[in-house]
């Protein structure tokens, strides 16, 4: 049997096209902005032909100062490591949480899914109800409780205090996804592991773990990006330096009375999601499969 | 094999997060002690064995603002090495996080430098009431420290924003130690000045409004520019730059509080600010930004408004942008009947602090003086010294040395503990009567007064 692909019409295409365009556009803004300096920004000459004069200090003191044309400069990458000393460190500490946080989120997430989806016990469904209606209290709520708790378990100002936090809210989104994913791989590869004489964690591993890849990506890709764009904890449990997210160092670039300088922090942020975007067309394949996946069970 | 690998990274990140746990060592401090073979330098109170060690924060924006680690070295390298300092950069909204631990006697600072000045007053109010002056704020009254000489030194408009009347003593407690000022200036274009042929600067908002006319259709490269930038988006600005200075202008020496020491919202002249801002913006005098925050706050320096009424330090940047001959900063309209309003920013010490002593002689010296340069720096930087003597420099920038004087008559924000609510209400409220949703001023102060019995003054 053949499948006789439909053409798409010209109204779709230019519709899908428009959206397309639209989502871009931010991006663009950012990255032809990073280049240019605040002012110009705020005067709408943004394009990189656009031209702008730049005042140069005298060379000798008591001189006068020079005036040069540019079209665009890399000024506002170099001025991030002035207005933002600490971004080296930032940015280790949000990628060894992003990381580390993903991995123990997954590992402990899908075994709990691997229970949920194959384990008959009392409460099953009661308890997987429960977890699912946490998911709706929303993290602010939940803050000052917390902040108390990290303040009592002496974790505040450290990293493994954000570990934990991170790892414990993105759980309950990996359970949920993974444990569909599980439900739907069919019961007789479990049973016909089992006969070969597997145990149940070797299940998991040989079994599960492989077929499961495509959920697991996908909870990997939303987990990191949860982590690695997470502020409000990151702002209320931190306050050294040395312990400080790029989320939070980048609105230390925020001036006196809460201003921005356009390019620094366009710049800035087109260096914080670059990692993001990397992740994602590593694993993008994965991902809306990994989503779709045991989206018929449940 | 994939099992091996997990176990093993299960093993290495519970072995990094102990690690940090018991030694406060971050992932990345790690890192580099095991590839350098040294051990982290250590940054607790007691870590500097024979050395005191005072630990800095100070706020993110005035990190790159002022010369803190020049100054600091020369601190150090005076006190031959026996004082080490570790200065850390503090974002906005982490400074109220320490309230908690300062309440329970620890603290990661000696010494805070806030991010906005309103934010130590909740240090300053925990435990008010107490009978016991020890226990009374959880910041230190500088008083106690500071000799009455040392006191002298300070202009004393800036102590205005953090004094307070103790309740049981009846004596007025200071809690920072001033390091520099804002005052409100009028901000201005000279170069539209001269095309219009206004040769005077305006003095009071009547000569600001006679101005205006003289300046509406002005152009700057093909492009419209507003007679007056003035700030009338959602923040601090509208109550800030537009309300507070011509009130306290209309009012004369009578002050911008009501008799409860709470901003006035209820004179005639209360009324006759908000009709007269409407019909400013009526009569097109207004920059078309001014509902933006982002964009009024660069009007001036992309020469699209003629005058700014804001902190001198926005005339200073305009300044650097176009010169001294094209950007001129006189007083706010009205400075010679109601004074100016300033700003201060301060250093403050937790009582729970291990080094007090040290870190108010620490302040003083390096921050307050001139000994390492800091307080000349302050004035070249655009913003107001805090020491009396800096005045008497003959290079400071434009400005400066005039709007020093309009320090004399300097006044701080009314009721400073809810001044950031106060605010909000006033200007969602004047918003709503300069859209015509509220016909009258007097209907919209009427909303205000109920919203902030509502809501910020709420009885008990």
């Amino acid at each position: 049997m053949t499948v006789q692909r439909k053409g798409v019409s010209f109204t779709l295409w230019a519709v899908l096209l428009a959206v397309g365009l639209l989502s871009i556009l931010p991006f663009v803004w950012i990255v032809i902005g990073s280049f240019k300096p605040h002012l110009e920004i705020q005067k709408g000459n943004l394009w990189p032909w656009q031209s702008y004069e730049v005042q140069k200090p005298p060379a000798e003191p008591g001189g006068q100062p020079t005036k040069t044309t540019e079209r665009v400069s890399l000024r506002n990458y170099k001025e991030i490591f002035t207005k933002l000393s600490g971004l080296p460190t930032y940015y280790f500490n949000t990628l060894w949480l992003a990381g580390t946080g993903t991995f123990l989120a997954l590992l402990v997430g899908a075994l709990a899914a691997y229970g949920f989806a194959h384990f008959r016990f009392l409460g099953n469904k009661l308890l997987f109800t429960l977890l699912l209606l946490t998911i709706m209290i929303p993290a602010e709520v939940t803050l000052i409780g917390r902040y108390e708790l990290m303040f009592q378990l002496r974790l505040y100002d450290r990293i493994v205090g954000l570990l934990i936090a991170y790892v414990a809210g993105n759980l309950l989104l990996v359970i949920f996804i993974m444990r569909n994913v599980f439900v739907s791989i069919p019961r007789d590869l479990v049973d016909a592991a089992l006969i070969d004489g597997a145990s149940t964690w070797q299940v998991f591993w040989e079994v599960m773990v492989p077929i499961g890849r495509n959920g697991l990506a996908a909870c990997a890709v939303l987990t990191f990006l949860n982590i690695w764009n997470e502020f409000l904890f990151a702002l209320t449990f931190t306050s050294m330096s040395k312990v400080r997210t790029l989320p939070v160092g980048i609105m230390m670039l925020k001036s006196q009375f809460g201003t921005f300088e356009s390019g620094v922090l366009f710049a800035t942020v087109l260096l914080s999601f670059l990692p993001i975007v990397i992740v994602f067309i590593l694993l993008q394949k994965y991902f809306v499969r990994g989503l779709s996946a045991g989206a018929l069970k449940g | 094999m994939l099992r091996r690998v997990c176990i093993l990274l299960v093993v290495l990140i519970v072995a990094a997060s102990v690690v940090e746990y018991v030694w406060r060592l971050t992932p990345l401090e790690q890192l580099q002690a095991i590839l350098t073979g040294q051990a982290p330098e250590a940054t607790g109170p007691f870590a500097g064995g024979d050395k005191t060690i005072i630990r800095l924060g100070i706020a993110s924006w005035q990190m790159d603002e002022f010369p803190w680690a020049e100054t600091i070295a020369k601190y150090e390298q005076a006190h031959g090495g026996k004082i080490k300092i570790h200065i850390s950069a503090l974002p906005e909204g982490t400074f109220n996080s320490m309230l908690l631990f300062w309440a329970s006697g620890y603290t990661e600072y000696d010494v805070i430098v806030a991010w906005a000045d309103e934010e130590i007053h909740p240090f300053i109010n925990y435990n008010w009431s107490t009978d016991d002056p020890a226990r009374r704020s959880l910041i230190i009254n500088v008083d106690e420290y500071l000799t009455p000489a040392q006191l002298a030194n300070f202009v004393p408009a800036l102590f205005g924003g953090c004094s307070r009347k103790d309740p049981q003593t009846g004596g007025i407690n200071r809690y920072e130690l001033p390091w520099m000022g804002e005052v409100l200036a009028l901000n201005y274009n000279k170069e539209f000045f001269r095309q219009r042929g206004i040769e005077k600067v305006p003095q009071t908002w009547a000569e600001v409004a006679d101005a205006c006319e003289k300046l509406l259709g002005v152009e700057y490269k093909g492009a419209k520019a507003a007679p007056l930038a003035m700030n009338f988006s959602q923040t601090v600005f509208f109550g800030q730059n537009c309300y507070i200075p011509m009130l306290a202008a209309f009012k004369g020496a009578r002050g911008v509080a009501d008799a409860n020491g709470r901003l006035d919202v209820e004179s005639p002249e209360a009324v006759r600010v908000f009709e007269t801002l409407k019909r400013w913006y009526d009569a097109g005098y207004i920059s078309p930004n001014c509902m933006v925050n982002e964009a009024v706050e660069q009007d001036l320096r992309v020469m699209r408004a003629v005058m700014y009424p804001h902190w001198q330090s926005r005339g200073l940047w305009a300044v650097r942008d176009h010169g001294a001959d094209v950007i001129g900063i006189a007083a706010t309209p009205g400075a010679k009947q109601g004074g100016s309003l300033v700003s201060t920013y301060g250093c403050i010490i937790p009582k729970c602090s291990p080094v007090i002593r040290q870190a108010v002689d620490f302040c003083y010296e390096a921050f307050c003086t001139d000994t390492y340069g800091f307080q000349t720096a302050v004035a070249m930087s655009g913003k107001m010294p805090a020491t009396k003597q800096t005045y008497q420099r003959k290079d400071l920038p434009p400005g400066i040395a005039e709007l020093g004087q309009s320090l004399d008559r300097g006044y701080s924000f009314p009721d400073q503990v809810n001044w950031n609510q106060c605010a909000d209400i006033l200007v969602v409220e004047f918003q709503k009567y300069l859209t015509g949703r509220v016909p009258t001023a007097e209907a919209a102060l009427a909303n205000v007064r109920r919203r902030f019995s509502e809501e910020v003054y709420v009885e008990k």
